[in-house]
């Protein structure tokens, strides 16, 4: 029993070995955005837990549908109040270990999962329609690394793929991820376009360490939240470079809201595992115009409700009220902003 | 019931260690109820690792059952289950079960009660303390279940019972795992490893055993920002070997069970270290 125990302690030396650090934002003089979370706001059932909340989402309906990696990955949806609805996907091959959802125009619902490397499209009615990707084979998985590091990325096989975005045809882009550094444009039906990054990371423009989230605005444009690059970058539609956004620390998650004025959201998340001094310094969410302007910032890190754990992903139907998914508070959080406290900031 | 039992092992044995100068113990003696709890008849209790009461006398019980699962994604293992939380009330009736399916329940090691009845659980495997309020809604979380098992291979020729890890692929990982860092440095963080205890002082501050990997006392206030972390591994005044249990009086005395690899027995009770029946 003993030596048991001894021997457990070598995969706690070895754990973490990669650790992204921490990031302090360039910007200086962001003013405050008030804002209230709304308590209770989703309504789960006796005996229904969400685990870390990966991804967040809203349909046109304003139905919130949460990706959750609880004791196995689950996708459930809530109706605009809360109230919970129903599972979707419950079983499915392509569930492996949660990393973003997102709902496109027509409402379908898009999971994105990094220990299948599948993207998965289900139609509203919660029926798969389409899949990127191939899951590692049962069993050979099990040791192959897939795709094989440093291997020349693949068309069609992802490598631990974060995130999905649309553009207004309906063409695909991936986020992936953080075994291949790049992002990869699909059509509607799912046939390679192009791509911009490759298999390596790197910090030069047009390189990625780790692209960890995605969002496309009206025209067409791509947003990638470079994360271990501690930037954000912009690439029109056929994903030539337009623009690098280094002033809002660690990119974790990009959103882009809806309608006449676009804003652009971008999470500067603390950590996993909350080191010394990192509450100080991150946890703080950007509104943004599309041109990189700053317009003011929210949040900050914190266990209380209200504070953020590690917010992994935001949608932001109403630029209002922001929904975050955080992972180390396993909480959904909608967010009341209070915008009109805002002033535009000059620090870029 | 092992572990419990170690904790009334050392304490025994320190009330009865020449520094205390006391060398006879009495005697106390008990009954024990005979099925003090009634499972449903589709539910069965594995090792009972952690066992604590509410203010209302109902049992609370997390125990090692079901069926832990590995699971293979993208050359990453993935643990599952292995542990569940149940509560009973003060005459052993079943009233529920509390946080099924949680991404955390792998290996149960504590439940405890606060004075305001939330219910708090640590787990080894997941290196995770888990706030449940008094409804069974989840009020706060310390540390982070890594996100992928290195699984262990046989241990070598001579030596029995232990399982070795391979060395970790580099790779960039999602998010740090739970385990990160060197063990036994005490580090300022709650990055917990095997953690085993947790308790709580008069303000609300969280005090977590922590445990196996790290051998630290970590506190928190009670919203669980990070204030402090005690010890570290060794034989040295203020070091520990294993953290095994802790609970704290109304002065706000902090209690550690520090058991562990020891030469012998009767050294698991150390100057520093004070250990009482207190919960």
């Amino acid at each position: 029993m003993r030596q048991l125990f001894v021997s457990y302690l070598i995969p706690v030396m070895l754990f973490g070995s990669s650790a992204f650090a921490q990031t302090k934002a360039k910007a200086q003089n962001v003013p405050e955005i008030p804002y209230e979370s709304v308590p209770n706001f989703l309504k789960f059932p006796a005996g229904l837990y969400l685990g870390e909340a990966m991804g967040v989402a809203t349909n046109s309906k304003g139905h919130i549908f949460v990706y959750t990696r609880s004791a196995n990955t689950r996708l459930f949806e809530f109706d605009q109040n809360g109230k919970y609805v129903r599972e979707i996907g419950e079983g499915n091959y392509g569930f492996e270990f949660a990393h973003s959802v997102r709902v496109d125009p027509e409402d379908n619902i898009w999971a994105v999962d990094e220990g299948t490397n599948m993207v998965l499209k289900f139609n509203p009615a919660g029926r798969i329609v389409m899949v990127l990707g191939h899951r590692p084979d049962a069993v050979a998985g099990l040791v192959a690394q897939s795709p094989p590091p440093g291997a020349p990325a693949e068309k069609y096989i992802l490598g631990r793929p974060t995130d999905v975005a649309w553009d207004a045809q309906g063409s695909i882009f991936v986020s992936d991820g953080y075994i291949n550094h790049r992002v990869v444009k699909y059509d509607k039906n799912g046939r390679f376009l192009k791509k911009v990054g490759s298999e390596k990371p790197g910090s030069e423009p047009s390189q990625f360490n780790t692209p960890h989230g995605i969002a496309v605005d009206a025209q067409g444009n791509v947003y990638v939240a470079d994360r271990a690059n501690h930037r954000m970058q912009v690439f029109d539609n056929n994903l030539e470079r337009k623009a690098i956004y280094d002033n809002i620390g660690d990119s974790w998650t990009v959103c882009i809201s809806p309608g006449p004025h676009q804003y652009l959201f971008t999470s500067n998340s603390n950590p996993n595992g909350n080191p010394p001094g990192s509450w100080d310094i991150t946890g703080e969410i950007y509104k943004m115009e599309l041109d990189g302007t700053i317009l003011g910032k929210f949040g900050h890190a914190s266990k209380a409700f209200g504070g953020f754990q590690v917010v992994h992903m935001m949608d932001c139907r109403n630029p209002n009220e922001i929904i975050v998914a955080e992972i180390e508070s396993w909480r959904v959080q909608k967010l009341i902003l209070k915008p009109q406290a805002a002033r535009i900031s000059a620090s870029r | 019931m092992r572990h419990s039992l170690q904790v009334l092992l050392a304490g025994i044995l320190l009330s009865g260690l020449p520094a205390g100068a006391q060398t006879s113990v009495p005697e106390i003696s008990f009954d024990s109820a005979a099925d003090p709890l009634k499972f449903p008849s589709n539910i069965h209790l594995g090792e009972a690792a952690g066992v604590a009461t509410n203010s209302k006398g109902d049992v609370f019980v997390y125990t090692r059952t079901g069926h832990p699962t590995i699971t293979i994604g993208t050359a990453r293992p993935f643990a599952h289950g292995g542990s569940r939380l149940f509560q009973f009330d003060r005459s052993g009736k079943f009233v529920r079960e509390i946080g099924q399916d949680s991404y955390a329940f792998l290996v149960a090691q504590q439940v405890r009660i606060d004075p305001q009845d939330n219910i708090w659980v640590v787990d080894q495997m997941s290196s995770m303390v888990m706030k449940f309020d008094p409804s069974g809604q989840i009020q706060l979380l310390l540390g982070r279940k890594s996100e992928a098992e290195r699984l262990p291979t046989a241990a070598p020729a001579g030596r029995s019972g232990g399982a070795n890890f391979p060395p970790a692929a580099q790779g960039p990982a999602g998010g740090r795992g739970g385990r990160g860092g060197a063990p036994g440095a005490g580090q300022q963080s709650d990055v917990f490893q095997r953690p085993t205890d947790v308790a709580w002082d008069a303000q609300g501050n969280i005090y977590v055993a922590d445990g196996y990997g790290n051998a630290r006392v970590a506190k928190f206030d009670k919203n669980g920002k990070f204030i402090k972390s005690w010890g570290s591994r060794g034989t040295e005044t203020g070091q520990f070997s294993v953290v095994h249990g802790i609970a704290i009086d109304a002065k706000g005395n902090v209690y550690v069970a520090d058991t562990g690899i020891r030469g012998s027995k009767s050294l698991m009770a150390r100057e520093l270290i004070r250990l009482r029946f207190a919960m």
